[in-house]
């Protein structure tokens, strides 16, 4: 073996000796080397300062909460609609993440058959969200007000009053099951969710309404109403909407109140 | 005879190994995992709660960054929760959290796209050329111990994506060979010699820091 093949091959054991994970044999024969080749000794001295520098990094600890904070990222953005998200930004994401967990925890899709795994994508984020509505500590300020109050409108998504229109409702199932036989899943629970927050909340109804492109609107009034003529509701909205007295809510309320007079 | 002889190195495989346990041993978190595919999602929580830190650690090392860690952080779980039945049981889940964290942080360096690699070379130039002392010496002769460890941390991002991930699981994370043969999905040979030639990439763009003045190179020839 030349010399210099000779030093190659100990200067490929540098790392590992190093390491301490060369065997004691091939160690003594490494430092019989070292005691006679000076680019070696400095190599590995190079190397062990280099090894201190990379040991003296500290550790990177997330930071308090954070790992609250990934969960309900995490169950939003699982729950998002991301066709709706573009046009209708992040409340209504996070809104609709509430309603998914509500519709799919109370089985609604199971119930109406739909395709798919045992185990569905939708349901398992919308259980996902669930599980973590239970097991989160209740934040009090998440980031936007319109997010905040509408993810804390989570758990109350029972209707608020006898002939209110609810996704959650025996009525609200089957038009949910009848809009689901016709539409896109996501845009019935997304319409279904519009519906129930107008019976309940009308200034966050508008709110998420006037978040859509202008030109978008008067498409999805018009879905809102014939869907809330299916259900039955068309009129209990537009008297909720006009009792409301919001100059915003004059137009829609006539829409709907067309349409319950069908 | 020289320093270096003097003071054998102790073989580190054994910390290593008793931080990890080895994949054959009882995955701790497989409970979890079962409770998770009979669909108990709080399941998954716990599962995030409890590897969070250590693959927050991970891709803070592989990025560089706390924020785009975080964005990794997300799309890793993300990713898991929907992929989570890809995960066999070959591996320790923790290994395949891993994986998983480590193809996310890969991914998030491609999407930064040209311009920002460039910035980050002419940043890492930078200050490698107007930060720093000339003297290898000298952390204590005036560097912050800030700059200098943000130093290390850029020359680390500005290795090749193939080195750069053995290394952080070696050398930062304290992962056995085996163990990062399994998350790299590589041979344990590739692997090694990976992190050798990460280590050696590494010290050459950290001469600065690490190479002896002349006179003590000679003396420690003597």
């Amino acid at each position: 073996m030349s010399l210099r093949l000779g030093h190659r091959r100990f200067r490929d054991q540098l790392s590992d000796y190093a390491d301490g994970q060369l065997s004691p044999r091939l160690a003594t024969r490494f430092e019989r080397h070292l005691a006679s080749c000076a680019d070696c000794r400095k190599e590995l001295g190079e190397l062990r300062r280099m090894l201190e520098l990379l040991h003296d990094l500290p550790a990177a600890e997330p930071g308090p909460g954070s790992v609250d904070a990934l969960l309900r990222r995490m169950a939003e953005t699982e729950a998002r609609p991301r066709r709706w998200l573009s046009a209708w930004g992040a409340p209504v994401a996070a809104a609709a993440a509430g309603l998914a967990a509500l519709l799919l925890v109370q089985d609604v899709s199971v119930s109406i058959g739909l395709p798919g795994s045992a185990v569905r994508p939708e349901a398992r984020s919308a259980s996902l969200v669930a599980a973590e509505a239970r097991a989160l500590p209740r934040r009090p300020a998440p980031p936007a007000p319109s997010t905040a109050a509408m993810l804390g409108r989570r758990a109350e998504f029972a209707p608020a009053t006898p002939g209110a229109p609810s996704g959650a409702s025996s009525s609200g199932r089957s038009a949910l099951a009848a809009c689901i036989g016709s539409r896109d899943t996501r845009d019935c629970i997304r319409y279904h969710w519009m519906l129930d927050l107008a019976g309940r909340d009308v200034p966050a109804f508008l709110e998420v309404f006037e978040s859509l492109p202008e030109a978008a609107r008067p498409r999805l009034a018009g879905d809102l109403a014939d869907l809330a003529r299916g259900s039955g509701s068309a009129t209990a909205i537009a008297d909720h909407l006009r009792a409301s007295r919001d100059p915003r809510a004059a137009t829609l309320a006539a829409r709907f109140a067309a349409v319950g007079r069908r | 005879m020289s320093e270096p002889i003097l003071d054998r190195p102790r073989p580190v495989a054994a910390r290593r190994d008793a931080a990890l346990p080895e994949p054959q041993a009882q995955d701790p978190d497989l409970e979890l995992v079962d409770r998770w595919r009979d669909g108990d999602e709080s399941a998954f929580a716990s599962l995030v709660r409890r590897h969070h830190g250590r693959t927050f650690g991970l891709l803070v090392r592989m990025l560089g960054s706390r924020e785009e860690a975080e964005d990794a952080l997300q799309e890793t779980f993300l990713n898991l929760h929907r992929h989570g039945h890809r995960f066999r049981r070959e591996a320790r889940f923790g290994t395949f959290v891993y994986r998983v964290a480590m193809n996310a942080a890969l991914n998030r360096r491609r999407s930064l796209g040209r311009r920002r690699a460039q910035l980050e070379r002419l940043a890492s130039r930078q200050a490698a050329g107007d930060d720093l002392p000339q003297s290898p010496r000298g952390p204590e002769a005036g560097v912050v111990q800030g700059e200098l460890r943000a130093r290390v941390q850029r020359e680390i991002q500005a290795l090749s994506p193939n080195l750069r991930g053995p290394l952080v699981l070696y050398d930062l994370e304290g992962l056995p060979y085996g163990e990062i043969a399994r998350v790299l999905e590589l041979p344990e040979g590739t692997v090694k010699s990976r992190i050798h030639r990460a280590r050696r990439a590494l010290r050459e763009r950290l001469i600065d820091l690490v190479s002896e003045s002349d006179d003590e190179s000679e003396g420690a020839g003597q």
